[in-house]
């Protein structure tokens, strides 16, 4: 660690208790979930050495955090503080002599005053559900002696948070600022607003936060934009697969080998169809820098997307009388278009009868189970049933791309609600939540309809494409909220 | 190209479409997203130099719009002129109305069915699959790929619909202003009478007194003079000449019925133009590969594994307790232990593997023993490999399950080799000597 300092860099050193969740305080405003690099864990004492985290954007350092094995020995380092300020105040020097003089004794402890005493920022990560203790008040003297800028974390670990006043009370009488912080369940905007509160304690190097801020923010817009596409290309791919075999004599004429063969299509389908959805949302893994999080997708038994469940098509996607009018809009759209080939001789009755018949359709079948749409395709019929093909897919449902979409929305919610500080391995189960594409307004939901029959008739509509990104970029900048 | 880094004109996006299209996927500089879209967009635009397709374009296309316009009118006059019967010297109104009026919007009606079923065109059978395939091979490689650009941003699509669209209402109202001026040089010149005629006894007079009075309601409270006599304009066996009621509501019904709506029309193009080219959001998919280059932000990769890494060599093929060993190693030694290898063993390749572990360690090398198992001289060749490769890092020796006399004999050899730096420590189970 030979270049672990450096003066132009503004540093922020996170110390604090041994097991207050220091590392996992950094694991989530960092974004890492690799505990090659940052060991979160409820055993004390995971963190052995000082472990510099540089923020890098652009190949340039624009801040630096270190992680540090936290205090072991709090009250004993201070009395030694006190000794070496000899009988005086003790300050920065002091801090400094103790850095220099006493690492044989006070091994941790050194070493995370090690970068405070070159002149890094402090970030005091407290757990606010364990009570106030003498030594607690030794850290936080220390920590002021130092004279660095400080701001406090309260952390909570669980459990009652009944000490919260008396920690915020004196704590505030030692530090800049102080701010909660759940490490397990800090999202974008806290640790967005954790960055900002920087600036609030550390003026000296104003401009390099605000540049990561802006850099955060921009980042952060990217990868929304990216999410999207991935969206937008899972459901592109979804609504046009199809599997398809050729027929020959004997499968057009004994009807079970048919069935069989339909059997075998279905399957691959929906295979094809799982493997579709597992690559978007390793796409979403990879974009919001998640590991640990597996997506759960298994064409055995379809938990991430239960096609087969009828609970899937009640859950999720648009409600019975949203496809209802969806389908009354499509239809009466197609009606009018007749009604003005005709010089509206006919009345509007082009429009009635389409509305009628689109929303019917869509009443009555919106409800269906996925029953797979099952062609015979090939109008020519060449030696001996040569020519014939039977196509599987997609299901017959008006609301099978809602569902996708549905089932894609609620899984970003999870990956985005999930913090880096965790450590536990999960699945991606988009598990009891409740639909997002039946708060959409009535405008976008008409816009992604259009476009869905587009796809499911095979030919996507590139024309509204740009259309449907932009939609779902502001679809999922609601669900970031 | 304006100044104003916020407006964009058709030329604009042309010059910024195929400047794209032969864009090779590097960007000089970087751009701060937070303009916005059309600003970031536009200042590519201008890096990538100036002039280009899109003015010439745009100008040929005013051009075209003019000499059609031109010969709309050309069409209006002889629209008018050919109603004229020359032996009667009169003028059939059904057919003037017919030719200057509702076939002009029976084309646009055309047209607008066009538009309206222009997501089905290509996908209408056969037939219309046909049309399309063969119409973009007679185009060629760079017209197809021309089109399926243009498809693909929908906004250009969009923009150009609408131009098209306001030339097309301003060449239809040159015809109608073609007509109307056929029809005042008829009227002033000729002298002409106006007449109909029809077969049927009275179902012709009673639509047509119907279809004039509501084509004049909008001038009928104020200007009764403009209202023609059906009624005694229809052509007997017996007319010759006369009609002349009719001109003024021929006048009247091509200026409001033809020339009017046209400009309002074309107003409306107009209109719905300027505000796609004041709301583009360039968000096609090669649109937005180029806004990736050009506002992308890329977070630096995080560092390489842990500083603190430790690596544990057991002796001897000793095989330690990670479990056991891993707490005590973090807490008492504060080494993280990451990697696990072997030495003085039979396998070669462990051997191997053990020695390129070594150069990977970044924090420290634990020598792993169990009680006093090994011959000094082993020991003594196992410290000195690791010694050779440590440099500045940490190296422990640590001995599980010893006795007092096996901890007197670890003692007495290390304190032979007190120079080297090699802590020596004994771990039993939970407890530390």
């Amino acid at each position: 660690m030979k270049d672990w300092w450096n003066e132009d860099v503004p540093s922020f050193v996170v110390v604090g208790r041994v097991n207050a969740g220091k590392s996992a305080t950094l694991a989530t405003l960092l974004e890492v979930d690799d505990d090659e690099i940052l060991r979160v864990s409820p055993t004390p004492g995971e963190t052995t050495g000082v472990q510099p985290l540089p923020v890098v954007y652009d190949d340039e350092e624009w801040i630096r955090f270190f992680d540090t094995p936290g205090f072991q020995q709090p009250v004993e380092a201070m009395r030694e503080i006190e000794r070496l300020a000899a009988g005086g105040t003790p300050g920065p020097e002091a801090v400094r002599r103790f850095v220099d003089e006493c690492g044989d004794r006070f091994p941790d402890e050194v070493r995370l005053l090690a970068p405070v005493a070159k002149g890094a920022g402090i970030l005091y990560v407290v757990d606010p559900c364990k009570p106030l203790r003498d030594s607690f008040l030794a850290e936080i003297e220390i920590l002021r002696w130092s004279g660095r800028p400080r701001l406090a974390l309260l952390n909570p670990q669980g459990g009652e948070t009944g000490h919260e006043e008396a920690w915020r009370e004196r704590l505030g009488t030692a530090f800049n600022l102080v701010r909660t912080f759940d490490a397990h369940a800090a999202r974008y905007e806290e640790r967005r607003k954790l960055l900002k509160s920087l600036l609030q304690v550390e003026e000296r190097h104003a401009g390099h936060i605000e540049r990561v801020l802006e850099a955060m923010e921009a980042e952060w817009g990217q990868r929304r934009e990216d999410a999207a596409e991935a969206i937008v290309d899972f459901l592109e791919q979804s609504l046009t697969l199809r599997t398809t075999d050729a027929l020959d004599e004997r499968d057009l004429g004994v009807p079970a080998r048919r069935e069989r063969k339909q059997a075998a299509l279905a399957e691959e389908y929906f295979g094809k169809l799982a493997k579709l959805e597992s690559r978007c949302l390793g796409r979403l893994l990879t974009i919001y820098r998640h590991h640990l999080l597996e997506p759960d997708v298994d064409p055995r038994r379809h938990r991430g997307l239960d096609l087969a469940t009828e609970e899937t098509w009640r859950k999720w996607g648009l409600n019975r009388w949203q496809l209802t009018a969806a389908g009354a809009v499509a239809g009466g759209a197609a009606g009018a278009v007749f009604d003005l080939g005709v010089g509206v001789h006919s009345l509007g009755a082009g429009t009635i009868i389409g509305a009628l018949g689109g929303g019917t359709a869509a009443f009555f079948k919106g409800g269906q189970l996925p029953e797979l749409k099952v062609k015979l395709g090939g109008g020519l019929k060449l030696k001996g049933g040569d020519g014939r093909s039977l196509v599987v897919g997609p299901p017959a449902s008006p609301n099978f791309a809602w569902v996708l979409l549905d089932s894609m929305l609620l899984r970003y919610r999870g990956i985005l609600a999930r913090a880096h500080g965790r450590r536990d391995e999960a699945r991606l189960d988009p598990g009891g939540d409740e639909s997002i594409v039946r708060q959409l307004p009535g405008d976008q939901r008409s816009l992604l309809q259009k476009w869905f029959t587009s796809c499911l008739k095979g030919s996507p509509d590139r024309g509204r494409e740009p259309e449907v990104f932009a939609t779902l970029v502001a679809l999922l900048e609601e669900v970031d909220g | 190209m304006a100044e104003d880094s916020g407006k964009w004109s058709l030329a604009d996006l042309i010059d910024f479409e195929t400047r794209l299209a032969g864009w090779e996927g590097r960007v000089d500089t970087r751009r701060s997203g937070k303009r916005g879209r059309a600003a970031v967009m536009r200042a590519w635009l201008e890096s990538r130099g100036e002039g280009g397709a899109g003015a010439r374009w745009v100008a040929s296309l005013g051009l075209a719009g003019v000499l059609l316009a031109l010969l709309a009118a050309i069409a209006g006059v002889g629209a008018s002129w050919g109603t004229l019967d020359r032996e009667l010297e009169g003028v059939h109104v059904l057919w003037f109305l017919g030719a200057a009026l509702v076939l002009p919007w029976g084309l646009f009606l055309l047209g607008l069915m066009g538009w309206l079923f222009r997501g089905r065109v290509n996908r209408s059978g056969l037939v219309g699959w046909g049309i399309e395939r063969l119409s973009l091979r007679i185009a060629g490689k760079r017209a197809r790929q021309l089109v399926e650009r243009v498809r693909r941003s929908g906004e250009l699509a969009k923009v150009t619909a609408w131009r098209l669209a306001r030339l097309s209402q301003w060449i239809a109202a040159a015809f109608h202003g073609g007509a109307l001026a056929g029809l005042a040089s008829m009227v002033l010149f000729k002298r002409v009478g106006f007449y109909w005629e029809t077969t049927t006894e009275r179902a012709m007079e009673g639509f047509l007194e119907q279809a004039v009075r509501a084509m004049a309601l909008p001038w009928s409270s104020f200007a009764p003079w403009a209202l023609p006599d059906v009624a005694g304009t229809r052509r007997g066996p017996e007319w010759d000449g006369g009609g002349e009621s009719w001109w003024p509501f021929l006048l009247l019904s091509l200026l409001v019925w033809g020339l009017l709506p046209r400009a309002l029309l074309a107003g409306f193009a107009g209109w719905r133009e300027r505000r796609a080219l004041a709301t583009l959001t360039f968000q096609a998919p090669h649109h937005r590969r180029l806004w990736r280059a050009l506002t992308e932000v890329r977070r630096g990769e995080e560092p390489e594994g842990p500083v603190d890494g430790a690596l544990v060599i057991a002796l001897d093929s000793a095989e330690p307790d990670r479990e056991v060993l891993r707490p005590f190693l973090l807490r008492q030694l504060r080494m993280n232990p990451t990697g696990w290898e072997s030495l003085g063993v039979l396998d070669a390749g462990r051997e191997d593997a053990a020695r390129r572990a070594l150069a990977r360690a970044p924090a420290g090398i634990v020598l792993f023993a169990e009680g006093w198992s090994l011959a000094p001289r082993q020991m003594e060749n196992a410290l000195r490999e690791v010694m050779s490769r440590a440099g500045e890092r940490r190296v422990v020796v640590l001995v599980d399950g010893a006795d007092d006399d096996q901890r007197t004999a670890w003692g007495r050899f290390m304190d032979e080799r007190s120079g080297d730096g090699v802590e020596l420590v004994f771990h039993d189970g939970e407890e530390e000597a």
